[in-house]
Order: structure tokens, then sequence, then C-alpha cells
């Protein structure tokens, strides 16, 4: 036990030792982003002796020391998940204030420079044409106004628009930092799980990881799982997961980093950034094939809702899919058709439907009549149609055809809607056998699929081909027909609700009390409907042929989607669509007052109308494209360049009535008045994009809808700004917290300097003090009586 | 709780970010003196903004217009009010005339000083405000007051200088005729906009001050009409000549009054003679008009009018003793239809009597027109012996016969009727290339003026100054109303000032006071800073 002073000293000098230097980690990073504090904890060494046969026993055990027990990183984890569940809302609403304060300024309201003032300055010219109709100035100042108006609007247009791709662009960018850090944390996860293994524990290495989760956490909602080794240890590494972007219904979770993901080379990116049929930046993940992921929480989710998604419209091909046109309507269209007869003859009638109208030009027809010659032979269909949507396909005289399982097949980019977007995938049209049902589509949503049965909150949506007649007619004639399927009352378990005239949704009942089971309609492989032969009318009083349709546990018909190009539905789209409206409603009023023929109040009369230089007034504004006809967006819009080239096409007088004519009326301002008049007409605008602010007209003043969108701008703005305050309050909370668990603490990290460095100088004085001790055993003793 | 320097440091840049954010604020209402930049500030206040800003713009627009307006109605005031001061002149002055006392050379001279009424009253219909001519309804680039063209023209005397000495024209013996008048025919309305949607007429309608108001029926060469009696034809379309009837085609005869049944009978007669015997076949119209109208129905296979014998190319004329009404009276004169092929406007029906009136109102037209009242006065001063139309124009006439004689020449002419030819009966114009033709001269009665004549021209010169009085007084009531309007807009321009102030501007004294409170809590926040970040315990240690 000589020397064993000196081992206690020894093992207390390299314990205070270690502990100064982490204290001097700690201190060293203080101001390292994403640094947390660690400690030594020190522990005794086991005591001696250690119990055992063979030896001596004494009283007590002689402590022996200290050791290193584990240097512990004082971290929380409950509060770093709060702080990444917190952290999207910041990213978002900083994202969308950023960029709608963007908008603010485009906008420039209240100001005497915004597109408020210049529409009134528009208006104004008028005003002051009609009251000098004859006089230049007061045309040249209409035609200068018209000109700052159209620019006014296609600035407004184009800066929106510019705005919009620097959102992409920012989308495209932001999917590279998350692929950035996705690399990063799996190279993290790599070094971490090549130490955790030998007992090491790199602290630092997951600080660098949770300072990364951190930062990604504000990009989307992710969600962390600390992985288990084969004994439920935890092995250091970390799986994250996007949260509900995958495809699904709920959406699914994409995995973005699974431990050591030995799938993925060093630098393999996990995302991919894809231009989509508009041209806009989407984004798909590279995990087991391609996944079109879609964001909507974050700074990430906030981007694509600020840019919009390509809007899919819902059955641009669901057409009818099958059919001798209508069951619905035998009578009127296929008037030789018996209902188990496949073979359409002279007379009967196939129907196209787009779910959008197409231009309508003659253009548009002959494409589909030569799609339809193609595939039937020449002559056996004349194509008609009276609305661009809907085509019928009428057989023609001596020609007989079974359309079953033929198809019409328009390749990308060859239809155009009226809007001048072209179809950005294919669209296909499959005729079934004419004698089949005729419900087009029946859709089960079912939240639990592929057990034979649904249960309550259920859905299946029926969809007839023609419009029926009000109810209660259809409702009675599918309760009838769902008792006999269900038998004996099984209509009581469904909700029977009319969604439109052609739609029905039949929904599974809720249980009379919330604590009662949910009720259950067993399905077995399939239970078929049928409707009778007039158990339905149409709108027309038509009654259908017998209708056969089966109810099974999964979707039976899915209608696909295709991409609109070019049109998106998002924050800016929408700002971008109600300066398109304005813009297009305000030239159509304008247009139809300045070309206005003798009905009505009578007709308009330009200078050259009056000196009988021409006949007809001309449009005031029209599309740049194409001079004759009228504008297509905000950033179409110009005065006419007849209007340009000469102030006399001004039509600022309309026809005198009889007591006048054959006389000059230069002097006429009355239709000048007229236009100036517009100013406060109330006006239907229509979307041109369903979903940005309802389908439904808005009845309205140019310049009450100007400033709808300015007070929409600044409500938006400013909840935004709210929202963005609030969760900032919320995560300076959070990270005020952590930082009190985890920040570095210099007075505490000074005190500790002090204690470990009294304790290391008492260690030392230990071993001044043995050595005396030894010192006097070895040269002080023995020498008595020398 | 632990508490670390770096919270104490986040803390601290908080409070001062959030205190600058505050500052920066308030500092943009004062160099502002706006409470809102942006929609965001307040969108309320923002829109609000706006719309008290629109409405502003709306406003000031309107007062222009309400100037623009009073101008147009000063200027016509004071026009309107001289061309009254002018009638007033020419009133005095035909009453001096009418006096049998004076002199030819008396009347010689006021007729020369109304010639220069008549011009001056010329320039005033052209008065103009800001060069648009205020007379002339919306055409206000053509002065209203200008040259008539007259076709065909008149007779020039140099032309009858080398003719027989009863065709020769006297050039001192011709009528005074002015090459100018009020052509003008635009009647329509100049409004302004003087308030949302409310416009009012700022011009005066010169056509009832100056003249032409009955003008849809002058004829092209303003020839005073004879036709007394109307045909309605009826006509089936087809290929045919210019003057022929054809088998099948129905003409109506109609008088103004229901005839007796002798009278009916002789008239069917007298038209059967007209149109030849077996040509046609004659029977009354049906009730109401039985008693008064004709049918004459074509049977022939075809006449032409202009060499059928009795229709005298196209005047059916039947005399005066044949004509008995129910009534118990008679006729003063013969009756003449004219004969056509045109077919006769049918919308709006245009009955007998209503053509007749406006054919007779034609004749009077003169009374209502400012221009023609004043030439007839100065013609009538110095009477032409020749008769003419308004226009100066000399009648045709057949020589004279051993009595002295003179018959006045005819024929038939058309002109638009609701977009449809209507024939009647003119007097020709002497034409001095025709040889057969001499100028119509008048009666000797006719020639003498007289005072008593004179004196019914003053009423009419005293309902032309009605006229205008009433104008001057439509253009008083229409600026009183301007005037009411310029206030209701200047109450409004200052209470939406007054509004938007209210809603917009910042309230500088709270806005200063609120910059001192924040510079001063900025101020505590910097100083609290600088004390807690300062010290830490390394600054104790030695």
């Amino acid at each position: 036990m000589s020397f064993f002073g000196l081992e206690i000293a020894k093992r207390g000098l390299f314990a205070q030792q270690g502990a100064l230097h982490t204290t001097g980690h700690n201190i060293a990073n203080a101001n390292t982003e994403g640094y947390t504090r660690q400690r030594v904890n020190m522990e005794a060494t086991p005591a001696f002796p250690y119990p055992s046969l063979v030896n001596h026993t004494s009283a007590g055990q002689i402590g022996t020391g200290v050791m290193v027990g584990e240097i512990q990183r004082l971290r929380e984890r409950y509060l770093d998940n709060q702080l990444w569940t917190g952290h999207k809302y910041l990213g978002e609403w900083e994202a969308k204030f950023d960029i709608l304060s963007k908008i603010e300024t485009i906008m420039n309201e209240p100001s005497d420079h915004g597109l408020q003032n210049t529409m009134d300055a528009f208006w104004k010219s008028w005003q002051d044409l009609s009251v000098n109709p004859e006089d230049k100035a007061a045309r040249e100042t209409v035609r200068q106004k018209g000109i700052e108006l159209t620019e006014m609007f296609a600035h407004l247009s184009r800066s929106l628009k510019d705005l919009q791709d620097s959102v992409d662009r920012k989308i495209e960018v932001t999917a590279d930092t998350i692929n950035k850090y996705a690399i990063e944390l799996r190279e993290l996860n790599r070094k971490i799980s090549d130490l955790v293994p030998h007992g090491y524990v790199p602290n630092d290495l997951y600080d660098q990881r949770d300072l990364l989760l951190d930062k990604l956490s504000k990009i989307t909602d992710i969600r962390v799982e600390h992985m288990k080794d084969a004994n439920g240890k935890e092995n250091g590494m970390i799986k994250v997961d996007l949260v509900g972007v995958g495809p699904g219904s709920p959406p699914t979770n994409f995995t973005l980093v699974d431990g050591r993901d030995d799938v993925f080379g060093p630098t393999d990116p996990v995302l991919e950034v894809k231009k989509d049929a508009g041209g806009w930046n989407s984004i798909v993940g590279k995990r087991g094939g391609s996944i079109a992921l879609s964001f909507s929480e974050g700074e990430l989710g906030a981007l694509f809702e600020l840019r919009g998604v390509p809007r899919t419209v819902e059955d641009f091909s669901s057409i009818v899919k099958g059919l001798k046109a209508d069951a619905i309507l035998p009578v009127a269209v296929s008037k030789n058709q018996t209902p188990s007869d496949s073979v359409l003859e002279e007379g009967d009638q196939l129907t196209i439907k787009f779910s959008r109208e197409l231009m309508h030009t003659d253009e548009q027809l002959k494409k589909i009549q030569d799609e339809v010659d193609a595939k039937f032979g020449a002559g056996v269909f004349k194509v008609e149609t009276n609305d661009y949507r809907t085509f019928t396909l009428t057989v023609q005289a001596g020609k007989t055809i079974n359309p079953a399982g033929k198809t019409l097949s328009f390749g990308t980019d060859t239809l155009v809607n009226v809007e001048g977007d072209t179809n950005a995938s294919n669209i296909d049209f499959t005729f079934s056998d004419p004698s089949a049902p005729s419900i087009n589509s029946v859709n089960v949503i079912s939240a639990a699929s592929n057990d034979k049965k649904l249960v309550s909150g259920d859905k299946i949506v029926i969809t007839f081909d023609q419009a029926l007649e009000p109810d209660p007619g259809p409702k009675d004639a599918l309760t009838n027909a769902l008792n006999i399927a269900f038998p004996p009352n099984g209509a009581d378990n469904f909700g029977i609700v009319r969604k439109d005239d052609k739609t029905y949704e039949l929904k599974v009942k809720d249980p009379a009390a919330p604590t009662d089971p949910p009720l259950t309609v067993n399905l077995g492989n399939g239970v078929n409907i049928t409707l009778n032969e007039g158990d339905l009318k149409d709108v027309d009083g038509t009654s259908n042929n017998a209708i056969t349709f089966v109810l099974s546990d999964s979707p039976a018909v899915v209608t696909s989607s295709v991409p609109m190009k070019g049109i998106v539905d998002g924050t800016i789209a929408a700002y971008q669509d109600r300066i398109n409206s304005l813009a297009l409603e305000m030239a159509h009023y304008m247009n139809l007052v300045h070309t206005k023929t003798a009905s009505g109040t009578g007709k308009a009369y330009d200078l050259d109308m009056i000196a009988g230089k021409s006949t007809e007034p001309v449009p005031f504004f029209v599309s740049k494209k194409d001079p004759t006809k009228p504008p297509e967006n905000a950033a179409d819009i110009e005065v006419n360049p007849a209007i340009i080239a000469s102030i006399n096409k001004i039509a600022a007088a309309t026809d005198p009535n009889k007591k006048s004519t054959g006389t000059s009326f230069k002097g006429d301002g009355s239709n000048a008045a007229a236009i100036a008049a517009l100013k406060f007409m109330k006006v239907d605008f229509l979307s041109t994009s369903p979903n940005s602010y309802g389908s439904v007209a808005e009845s309205t003043s140019f310049d009450d809808f100007t400033r709808s969108i300015i007070a929409k701008l600044g409500i938006e703005t400013a909840a935004a700004k709210n929202f963005q305050g609030n969760s900032e309050s919320v995560i300076q909370q959070v990270v005020n917290q952590r930082e009190s668990i985890s920040g570095v603490s210099l007075d505490e990290e000074m005190s500790n300097m002090i204690k470990f460095q009294h304790a290391y100088n008492a260690s030392a004085r230990m071993i001044t003090a043995v050595d005396e001790m030894l010192d006097k055993i070895i040269n002080g003793t023995g020498l008595v009586g020398r | 709780m632990r508490i670390t320097q770096n919270m104490l440091n986040n803390t601290m840049m908080r409070n001062l970010n959030n205190s600058l954010a505050r500052l920066d604020r308030l500092q943009d209402m004062l160099a502002s003196g706006k409470k809102v930049s942006r929609p965001s500030d307040d969108p309320v206040v923002a829109v609000n903004g706006m719309r008290y800003r629109t409405t502003l713009n709306e406003n000031e627009q309107f007062r222009r217009n309400s100037n623009q307006a009073m101008n147009w109605l000063d200027s016509s005031e004071s026009a309107v009010s001289e061309a009254k001061d002018v009638l007033h002149r020419v009133s005095d002055l035909v009453t001096q005339a009418a006096n049998d006392t004076l002199s030819d050379g008396d009347r010689e001279k006021i007729r020369a000083e109304l010639i220069q009424l008549r011009e001056h009253l010329g320039n005033i219909a052209n008065t103009t405000q800001g060069g648009r001519y205020l007379f002339g309804g919306t055409d206000t680039v053509t002065p209203p007051y200008g040259e008539i063209k007259l076709d065909p023209p008149r007779v020039d005397p140099n032309d009858t200088k080398d003719l027989d000495q009863d065709r020769r024209i006297d050039q001192d013996k011709l009528p005074y005729a002015s090459s100018s008048g009020y052509v003008n025919k635009n009647r329509e309305n100049i409004e302004m906009e003087l308030s949302q949607q409310s416009y009012l007429p700022v011009n005066v309608d010169g056509v009832p001050l100056f003249g032409q108001s009955n003008d849809n029926l002058v004829p092209a060469d303003g020839v005073p009409l004879l036709s007394q009696g109307f045909v309605k034809v009826e006509t089936v379309s087809g290929t045919r000549g210019a003057n022929e009837l054809k088998a099948g085609d129905k003409l109506t005869f109609t008088f103004d009054k229901d005839l007796d049944a002798a009278s009916q009978a002789d008239i069917q007669t007298a038209l059967q003679d007209a149109f030849g015997a077996g040509n046609v076949n004659i029977t009354p119209a049906p009730a109401p008009d039985n008693n008064k109208a004709f049918i004459v129905e074509v049977t022939a296979a075809n006449i032409d009018i202009s060499t059928e014998p009795g229709l005298n190319k196209g005047i059916v004329t039947i005399s005066k003793d044949k004509i008995k009404y129910a009534d118990g009276t008679t006729a003063d004169i013969d009756m003449n239809f004219a004969v056509s092929n045109k077919e006769t406007p049918t919308a709006p029906p245009m009955d007998a009597k209503s053509f007749k009136d406006q054919l007779v109102a034609q004749d009077q037209a003169w009374k209502t027109d400012l221009f023609g009242t004043l030439d007839k006065i100065i013609n009538e001063l110095k009477p032409s012996p020749y008769m003419t139309d308004k226009y100066g124009r000399i009648l045709a006439g057949t020589k004279k016969d051993a009595n002295g004689n003179q018959k006045p020449l005819t024929e038939v002419k058309t002109m638009i009727v609701d977009g449809k030819e209507v024939s009647y009966i003119a007097y020709k114009l002497y034409d001095p290339k025709d040889p057969n033709q001499y100028p119509l001269l008048k009666s000797a009665d006719q020639l003498k003026p007289k005072g008593k004549e004179l004196t019914g021209y003053i009423d009419i010169v005293k309902g032309h100054m009605d006229n205008f009085l009433q104008a001057q007084s439509s253009i008083g009531s229409r600026m009183n109303r301007i005037e009411l309007i310029q206030n209701r807009l200047d109450t409004q321009h200052d209470g939406v000032e007054r509004m938007m102030s209210d809603e917009e501007d910042a309230d500088m004294a709270r806005v200063i006071m609120d910059l001192q409170n924040s510079e001063n809590v900025h101020r505590a926040a910097l100083a609290s800073g600088s004390r807690i970040i300062q010290p830490t315990l390394l600054d104790f240690l030695r």
C-alpha cells in the first residue's frame, strides 16, 4: 500500500485535468452554433479491498480515488422535438410574409401611383373627352391614359410572374439545401455508427447532427426516429422522415435519411428537382424509384403554396368511358338500340366529353373527326358539337359499328382549350360495350379497403352521365335499389346526398350514439345494385335503361388527373388571376361600349365614321399577340394599334336619332360619357381559375374589385406578419429553454474551472504529502543511533 | 432556471429589435404623415383610403365638368340675350314700317337696316365657345348659319337678257334672298356628367330659335305644295316602267271629310274618266272610310301615267263643284291628286289628313324660321313682281292669255316620308331654257305693300322673341342647377377630405409622444443591456 496514495492522487490529477479540459472545451465553444455544453461526470473508482476469500479483513474499505465516468452532453430531447415541431410554422410564415410584402410593394397601394390611380386617370380622360369630344388634346389624353393603364396591367402581371418565377427558383434551391442536409446527416450517421459500437460517445457529432435537424425542421415537417440495434439499445443513428409529403390518402411519409443509408453513395441526392409539364419545378424523391412529393408544411410548403401547384383537372379525360351515348336517354340518342345490342346503327350516337371547353375552331373539330376516322374507319361517324365540350359521334347511313374496346387517343399538345392551354398528357377515350351499364363512374372512397365491407363514414360516389330530374325521384330510386340489394332495409344504413344533378353520394351513416360500434355494410365480393328501366328520369323527363353497377371494396373507377399547362393555383397565382380578371373584364366592357352597335342605346361612332371614312368602330383594347382578337390576359392587353395610329378612331359619339340623320355630330360625347360611366357599373367578375377565389361571379365595380384585391392582400399580409411573430415567440421560448439547459454559462465554467483547478492543486499537494511521507520513511528512518 | 450569457444576449437582441421596429414604424408615420404605408398596416384603413381617393378624383372631375358646363351656358346666355335685343329692334322697325304714312324711301331705309340685322342674327347663330359652335347641336365643328345650297339654283337675270320681253327677268325687281341661312339640322343635346350618372344638357337647341323645325318635310327644292288630296298607292312589286301602272295595282283616293252620296257618284265618274274608260274598277273603300275614300283598281294590262290623257301627267283634278261634303259644306278649291306607282309608306301610318297638314305646315314654314320671317318682311317692304319660293327662286307660269291672266305650271314630284317616296303636286320653278315657260307674276293687288299686313308680322316676330325668352329662362334654370351641384360637390369634397384625413393621417401629437416613449424604452433597453452583458465572473477573477 506504499504507493497507493500516489495512485489516488494521480487519478485525481487526471480526472480533474479531464474536467478542466472539458471546461476549456465548453468555454472555447461558448459561441459555437448548436453546441451543447458537456459535463464530466466523475465517479469514485471501486473501493479496496474487493471482498474475496483470501483477503485479510480490515475495517471498512479504502477508497481508491476517482475516474471520469462519462462526458455527458446536457441536452433535453423533448425540447428538440418541440423546436422541430414549431420551427416549420416559423419557416412557413416567414416565407409567406416575405413574398406577400413583396406583392404589397408591387401593388404599391395606397399611393398616388398605383393601379387605382391609373384607373381613375383613365376614367377621367374619358370624362374630359365626353365634355370636349372634338378636342384633339382630350383624345390624345384618352390614348395616353389607355396606354398607361395597359402598361400598369402589364407591369403588375409581369412583376407577379417574376415573383412567381423567383419563388420557383427558390424551391429548387431549397430542395438542394435539403439534399445537402440529407447528405451531411447520412455522413454523420455513418461516422457515429463507426464510433458508438466501440463505446465512444461522439457528443460533437450529435451536436452537428441536431443543428442540421434544427435547420431542416424549418424547411418542412420532419419526424426524427432514434434507431436501435438488435438489442433494443439506441445505436446513435437516426431516421429522418419528411411527414406527409408522399402520395396516397392520407399522405405518406418520405424517408429522407435512414441510418447509414448505404444504398446512396457519399454524394447521391435523395431529392431531385424536375420540371413538370408546365415548366414549374417539382420535387421527386429518389428512394425506391421516383416518388412525386408534395410539400405543404414549413418553408418549402409555403413556397409551393405561394408559387402555386399546377392544377390537375379532374377528369379532363373522364369521358363517357363506355357507352352507347346515354342509357338515360335511350330514345333520343340511340333510336335503334336495344339494351343487349352491342352494334350501333345509323343514327346511334356516342358522346365524348372534355372537362373543359376546347377552343372553338374548326381545327379542333377536325382533329377529333380525324382521330375518329382513323380508329373507326372513314365515314362511319360524323362528329358534331354545340359547345366544344361535348362531341357527338353519329353513325352515318349504311354503317354499323361495335365500338367496344376502341380507343380514341389524343396525344400531348394536340388539343387546345378555350384558355389556350394544351393538354399536357394523353387523353384517351375507351369505349366499352354499348350494352354495358351507363353509369360512368362509381367511386368508393373507403377508409378501410380490402376488407369486403363498408363502415361508418365510407362514401360511394355515383356519377350519372345525364343530369337527373330533381329529388325525390332519383333518391327514391336509389333507396329502393339499396333496399333490394341489402334486404330488407339496407338503405337505412346510407345517407343519400345529391351532390349535383349528376352525382349522388351514398355515405354509410354514423352509429346512433357515438359510443356504439360503427355501422357495417358487408359487400362480400361485390354487390350488384340495379336501377330498373324507368326508375330514373333525366331533366328532360326521358327515362333510363336498366343500369347495374357493382359495389365492391375497392375503388371502381379511378378518374385520371391531367395537369394543365401554365395554370397554377396559389397565392401569387390568385393575385395574377384577379389582375387578369380585372384587365379582361375592363377590356371586355370597354370594347363592348366602344364598338356598340345599333341595338340598345345607339351605335358608337368615331371621327372617321362621322366623316364617312369607315363604317364600324374598332375595339379599344386588343391582344398584343393578335390585334384582331380580344386580349387573353393582363400582360397581353394593349390599346388597339388603329387607335395608336389615329386618335380619330376613338369613338366618343353615338349615332344621333332620326331628327339629325345625315348631319355631322363631332361634338357628341355621349359614348365617351357612357364609357366613363363604366367606372360605376357593376360587373360580374368571373375567375379564370376556379380554385383561387371561387367560381361564382362577383358582381361589383372595377374600383371595388381593385380595392378587394388590396384588402385581401392587406389582410393576408397582416395575418402572415402576426403568425410569423407568434411562431417566432414560440421558437424563441423553446430556444431559450434549450439554451437554459444546453448553453454554456461562462460564469459557471469559470467557477467550475476554479473548482477543478483547486481539486487539481489539492491532488498535487497530496502527491507532495505522499512524497514527504515516503521521504520520511526512506530517508528519515533507520538512522536511530547513527 | 439556469441563465446563460447567450440567453441574455438573445433576449437583449430581441428587445432591441422590437423597439427599433417600433421606432422605424413611428418615424415612417412622422415622415409621411400617414398612419398606413402598406395595406397590411391596416387593411381597412388602406382600402378606405383608396375609396376616398377615388371619390376625390371623381369629385374633382365633376367640378371640372360643371365649370365647363357653366362656361357653355354663360356663352349661350349672352348670345340668346343679344339675339333678343336684335329682335326688339326688328319688332320696332316693323311696327314703324306698318305705318302706311311712310314713303317708299323710308321703307327702303328700314329694309336696309333689317337686312343688316338679319346678317347680325346669323353671326349670333354662329357664336362659338372655345372654338365650338353653340347652336349646332352635337355638330360643333360646322357653322350652323351658313350657305344654302339650292338645287336648282336661282335664275340668273343675265341668262334671260336675250329672251323675249315676257320671259326676261328684271334684276332690280328680284326679291331679296340671302344665300345664307340656319342650315344646321343637328338637334342633339350635348350632355355633361355633373355628378354620378346625372347628365345635364348644356347646349341650346338652335332649331326652334332660328328655324327649320319641321325640316324633314322640306323638299329638296323647297317648292310650296299644291296638293290637298291624298293618294295611297298599293302596288304589287315587279318590273315595270317608271310611269307604268299594272293590272292589280290599287290606289286609294282619300278626301278630308265624308262626302254626300251624289258627290260620291260624281267623283267615281270623274275618276273613271281620268283613268280612261274600262281601264280601272272603282269601289268605295272599306268602312270607316267608305264615304270619303275610293279604291281604284287597275284592270287594264297597263296604264302609262305620263301619256294617259285623263291623268294629266299624274295629276287628277276633281273640280270643286263636284265635291259636296256630308255635313253640307262644299270645297273652296279644286282638289288635286298626285298619281304615281310608288308604294306609299304604311308604317308609321300616315293618313290623308296628317299628310295634308304637313304640306300646309310646310307652306307656312317661313313663320317658324327666323330668317324666313325676316326675308318675308324684307320682301314685303319692297315687293317683287315675281312669285318665288322662300329661297327667292321664281316660279314658272304659262304665257299670259288675252286677258292678261297667267296660270302656274305644276308637276308631280316625290319626296321621302318615313323612308318611302310620296308623290305630291308642286309648282314648277322657272327655267329660262324652256321656251314654254314664263316667269309667274303676282297680280296687281298682291304687289302693293300694306301696313295692315305688316302689322301681322309683328306678332310673328314677337313669337320669335318669346322663343329666345324661353331659351333664356331654360338656360337660367340650368345655371342655377349647376350652381347647386357645384355647392354640393364642394361640400362633398371637404367632407371626403376630412374623412380621409381622420382615417389616414397620423395624429402627430400622439406619434411624437409615442416616438418619445419608444425612444426612452430603447435607451433603457440599451442601458440595461450594457450592464447585464458586460460583467462576467471573469472580471472578478485575478
